[in-house]
């Protein structure tokens, strides 16, 4: 076969449908042929998007102990080098506090809307937090999720504060950058599937305080992304936090 | 246009820990990727403990050779599905896989329970983009696909399967391929 009908196989071999002397010579020529390759690399990635049209099934769970034990008594091929190392993370307590404080001053803005929490200066804030942080602290029926900051959100955290009765939560995030014509959107994780929340951006210190009033019963988890514009029905951007 | 994901990110740090001997990282790669993965070695092999098999073979395997994955030609989900892919029609090529296949599938639930949440609901939006792009192919180009993707056949049984010369098995395959392709572009390369 010439070049050009070696590269017409290349979306057929792309999904392991080629068998006996026509896959072996597509191999072998593929290793001769960048050009070819690039061809082959763009259609395994969408042979693999079929994969996405099975439904997930949740695999038993023993075969993730058998897998773990045989992955124990196996050998590994010899690495990369070193990837870049992990940004380290800021003292847990410091976080906790300063989320608390944070948290406690939406809830204590509670009547009034995120524009008008993002405008009150620092001043007022730490006042209202004087009076909410003790209920706050005293309430054990609130709980905390912690959100881990990634990509353009590396250097941010947050953690959302739900009520006992889960009709109301706030969201507090720290370390955010100024995200200039995009915003940020908190998704809300039900029945597998992301809702959008609200979007919103950060003030001038990387702070963000996000009140959410619905039912979070069925939460499954929360996620914040960078979009190019609030309204989106599906998630577009990147992840900038997640549960 | 959706930019790379950051998911994508994350994937590869775990991936490249996982090479470095890293057993937390790759139970975590599984615990995303092994409910999708399962799917789809199911659908494949239409027996449970077979595609048990397959998915436990392509995971040891991927631990064996996370250092040689090379992030420049796709992304980590693609490697993963590609991987269990192969085992899986491997598996159903081979004449007693073929045998055992006959014993029927086990009646699992299609909720999934061990993904991570997030990942999971991000995993789905991604479906149901599949699965629109998918649905915009033709008929025949999406039954040779099925056929070939879904049940491991090679266009040469394809075009038996259907009762169609070998030269249309190969053009609805190669067809639909191309069209997918380009259905999914706006995903961009390696953005499952």
């Amino acid at each position: 076969m010439n070049h050009d009908e070696l590269r017409d196989l290349i979306p057929i071999y792309a999904l392991d449908a080629l068998a006996g002397d026509e896959g072996l010579e597509v191999r072998s020529h593929l290793e001769a042929c960048p050009s070819c390759q690039l061809l082959l690399e763009s259609h395994v990635q969408a042979a693999a998007g079929l994969a996405l049209a099975a439904s997930p099934v949740t695999p038993p769970a023993d075969l993730r102990s058998r897998l773990m034990t045989a992955v124990a008594a196996s050998r590994q091929a010899p690495p990369l080098p070193p990837a870049v190392p992990l940004r380290p993370r800021s003292s847990v307590t410091w976080q906790r506090v300063s989320a608390l404080v944070a948290v406690a001053a939406l809830l204590a803005m509670g009547a009034f809307s995120y524009r008008q929490v993002r405008h009150l200066d620092e001043a007022e804030r730490r006042l209202a937090a004087q009076g909410a942080i003790f209920q706050a602290l005293a309430n054990p029926l609130t709980t905390a999720v912690p959100l881990t900051g990634t990509g353009p959100g590396v250097h941010a955290s947050a953690e959302l504060y739900v009520s006992g009765d889960k009709h109301t939560a706030g969201l507090v995030a720290r370390g955010l950058s100024d995200p200039g014509k995009n915003v940020y959107q908190l998704w809300l994780i039900e029945n597998n599937v992301p809702a959008p929340v609200e979007a919103f951006r950060p003030d001038s210190s990387g702070l963000a305080l996000v009140q959410i009033r619905t039912n979070l019963s069925n939460m499954q988890g929360m996620a914040v992304t960078m979009e190019a514009r609030a309204g989106n029905s599906a998630p577009q951007g990147p992840f900038v936090l997640k549960s | 246009m959706r930019k790379p994901s950051e998911s994508q990110d994350e994937d590869r740090s775990l991936l490249q820990r996982v090479a470095r001997g890293d057993r937390d990282a790759f139970a975590a790669l599984y615990d995303r990727y092994g409910a999708p993965t399962f799917g789809m070695a199911l659908k494949i092999c239409n027996n449970a403990a077979l595609a048990e098999d397959v998915v436990q073979e392509a995971f040891l395997s991927i631990w064996q050779r996370a250092g040689r994955f090379d992030p420049e030609r796709g992304s980590v989900a693609a490697y993963l599905f590609t991987a269990v892919h192969n085992k899986a029609v491997d598996a159903v090529r081979h004449e007693e896989s073929l045998r055992r296949r006959e014993e029927g599938v086990a009646d699992f639930a299609t909720e999934t329970e061990g993904e991570e949440v997030v990942e999971a609901a991000w995993l789905g939006v991604r479906r149901t983009e599949v699965r629109s792009a998918v649905a915009r192919l033709s008929p025949v180009q999406r039954e040779a696909l099925e056929l070939a993707y879904f049940e491991g056949l090679t266009y040469r049984e394809v075009a038996d399967k259907l009762g169609i010369p070998l030269g249309t098995a190969k053009t609805r395959l190669r067809d639909g391929m191309i069209r997918l392709r380009g259905l999914l572009l706006h995903l961009e390369a390696g953005e499952l």
